[in-house]
């Protein structure tokens, strides 16, 4: 199994406020792995310094051995990395049918293996609102529309920040479920997410951030055996 | 559908048509011939802009300045005393003007909201001074031109330019076809791009696209169409001069945006036709039609709030009773 990502002793501020305390972790490619950690330990702040959208004070991002600390967001991207963000960022001005269009492109091996048409097949909820606007759906219905966005660029590594966030248990169970099913399917994931049910039994490494700082980074088995101290950090 | 509002449909179905009749009944009037020239070309400029303005999110106090490059461009370029190709001319015109939106564009879009309309607008005032102090440009007074191009393509001269109501019927064609680019162009992958990008650049840069390209080809196009404009407004008048760049020129065309409804495209139009209806109107009325136009505009600005299209979209779906 081949590194994917490497993330490198990140420092990141905001102003003065200094959020990211030399973070590192490697992702292999095929890989499930969680970011968990408390509110405000630095979860998005490392997602977003990963994709370029915080710029590091020093520290470096390598992707499939490329150091990609120095490029722009849409440079990373086009790496194959695709981000589904907090909050899911919906257009207000497209229609579902034209997220999907705008975003939809092959990976930089020419494959499409995720198009609209699968994406749909996916999400069945999203046939029956492919003229609506991006903010005229439900909670569950715009982060399904959210990873299908994120699907259609047909990335290497998808990003899902917060995924399940505010969303009722049933479309929970069903969000889990397809990004189970993209895991399955040879995508390499990092998510963030406080449902550590679920990420013990997705996932295939563990970091938990406190205060900015990486303070455990398991395997699932090392997981099972430390699991009183992680929900220790995360106050479960 | 090209045209995805009932009302816009409804507009162009009888703007166009009755545009198309209008000289016939206006035979005897040369003057109201004119008028409505000027209406068609002031509506291109007004649609390049509410295209930045209201569908890219590109607010720019500087874009009189292609207008009155367009009049500069071809009297520069145009032999003083000879009929040139008006086809060839409306290429170079849009090619040296796209190429000068390239060049101030690449610096302008590295900013943003107040930012670029300040430098958009300091871009346009150095224009301005420049020929407005200019010798060689006739200063304050512009540049005459004495011979019109004609209109030939392949031997056949479809359009006589001195002839009003031949000039009238090229600016309604430029019109129906700046409408037709400009509705393919927002209907196409780029145009639904460009709208992302208005309504969210960052998750646009997150999808992998490099947005500055993206706004900067939108700026090219529209610039070289505000300058194509500006060439049938001086072309119609015989004359080009610096007030055409001056940013009133500019902020009279937000306006038209605004009150047509912006983003709207087919809005511009509207605006246009409403703004010179009034002002027609007022200066005939009063000598303190300014006034009286002000008042009207900020009257009109609070109750269609988004625009006379966007006022005629609402009220249709009233109707329908959506």
């Amino acid at each position: 199994m081949s590194n994917l990502l490497e993330v490198k002793s990140l420092h990141s501020l905001y102003g003065e406020s200094h959020v990211l305390h030399g973070v590192s972790f490697s992702l292999d490619s095929g890989q499930a792995l969680s970011l968990m950690g408390r509110n405000g330990m630095g979860k998005t702040t490392t997602l977003k310094s990963i994709l370029g959208l915080v710029t590091p004070r020093s520290g470096t991002v390598s992707f499939k051995g490329e150091n990609i600390t120095n490029l722009a967001t849409w440079q990373r991207m086009k790496r194959d990395i695709a981000y589904v963000p907090e909050g899911r960022g919906m257009f207000h001005n497209l229609t579902v049918k034209e997220h999907l269009q705008v975003a939809a492109r092959a990976n930089n091996q020419g494959e499409k293996t995720w198009d609209y048409d699968r994406v749909l097949d996916t999400f069945p909820r999203l046939k029956e609102r492919l003229s609506n606007l991006g903010t005229q759906l439900s909670g569950g219905e715009q982060q399904m529309l959210a990873i299908g966005r994120a699907l259609v660029t047909n990335p290497e590594l998808l990003i899902l920040d917060e995924a399940t966030e505010g969303l009722a248990p049933l479309i929970r169970k069903e969000i889990w479920e397809v990004i189970r099913t993209i895991k399955e399917s040879g995508i390499s994931t990092i998510i963030v997410d406080k449902n550590i049910q679920v990420l013990q039994k997705l996932c295939d490494r563990h970091v938990v951030l406190v205060k900015g700082k990486v303070v455990m980074n398991l395997d699932a088995e090392q997981l099972q055996s430390n699991l009183a101290q992680v929900e220790g950090y995360l106050g479960v | 559908m090209l045209l995805n509002k009932r009302a816009e449909r409804l507009f162009v179905w009888i703007f166009f048509p009755l545009a198309l009749l209008m000289p016939m009944f206006l035979e005897q009037n040369e003057y109201y011939v004119n008028k409505l020239t000027t209406i068609m070309i002031l509506s291109i400029f007004v649609m390049s802009l509410d295209y930045l303005v209201g569908k890219c999110g590109l607010i720019t106090l500087g874009h009189a300045m292609f207008y009155g490059l367009g009049g500069y461009i071809f009297v520069m370029i145009a032999p003083e005393y000879e009929a040139v190709n008006f086809w060839i001319y409306t290429f170079y015109i849009c090619a040296i003007s796209a190429t000068v939106a390239f060049v101030i564009g690449f610096l302008v879009l590295r900013t943003n909201g107040i930012y670029m309309i300040m430098i958009t607008l300091a871009f346009a005032q150095m224009t301005f001074y420049y020929f407005s102090d200019s010798i060689d440009f006739g200063g304050t007074d512009g540049v005459f031109v004495y011979v019109k191009p004609e209109t030939s393509i392949f031997g056949l001269s479809l359009f006589d330019l001195d002839n009003p109501t031949h000039f009238y019927y090229l600016c309604l064609l430029s019109l129906f076809n700046t409408l037709l680019f400009f509705k393919v162009l927002i209907r196409s992958r780029f145009g639904r791009l460009v709208d992302a990008i208005h309504a969210n650049p960052g998750r646009t840069v997150a999808l992998g696209y490099n947005i500055f390209i993206y706004r900067l080809v939108s700026y090219v196009v529209a610039s070289a169409l505000g300058a194509y404009a500006g060439y049938l407004f001086t072309l119609q008048y015989g004359f080009v001069n610096p007030s055409m760049l001056s940013w009133t020129t500019s902020g009279t065309a937000l306006v038209m945006s605004i009150l047509g409804g912006m983003g709207s495209i087919y809005g511009a139009i509207l605006g246009t036709l409403v703004y010179e209806g009034l002002h027609y109107s007022l200066e005939h009325l009063t000598e303190h039609w300014l006034l009286f136009m002000g008042g009207l505009i900020i009257l009109m600005v609070m109750v269609f709030k988004k625009g006379i299209a966007g006022f005629l979209e609402d009220l249709l779906e009233k109707r329908d009773g959506k």
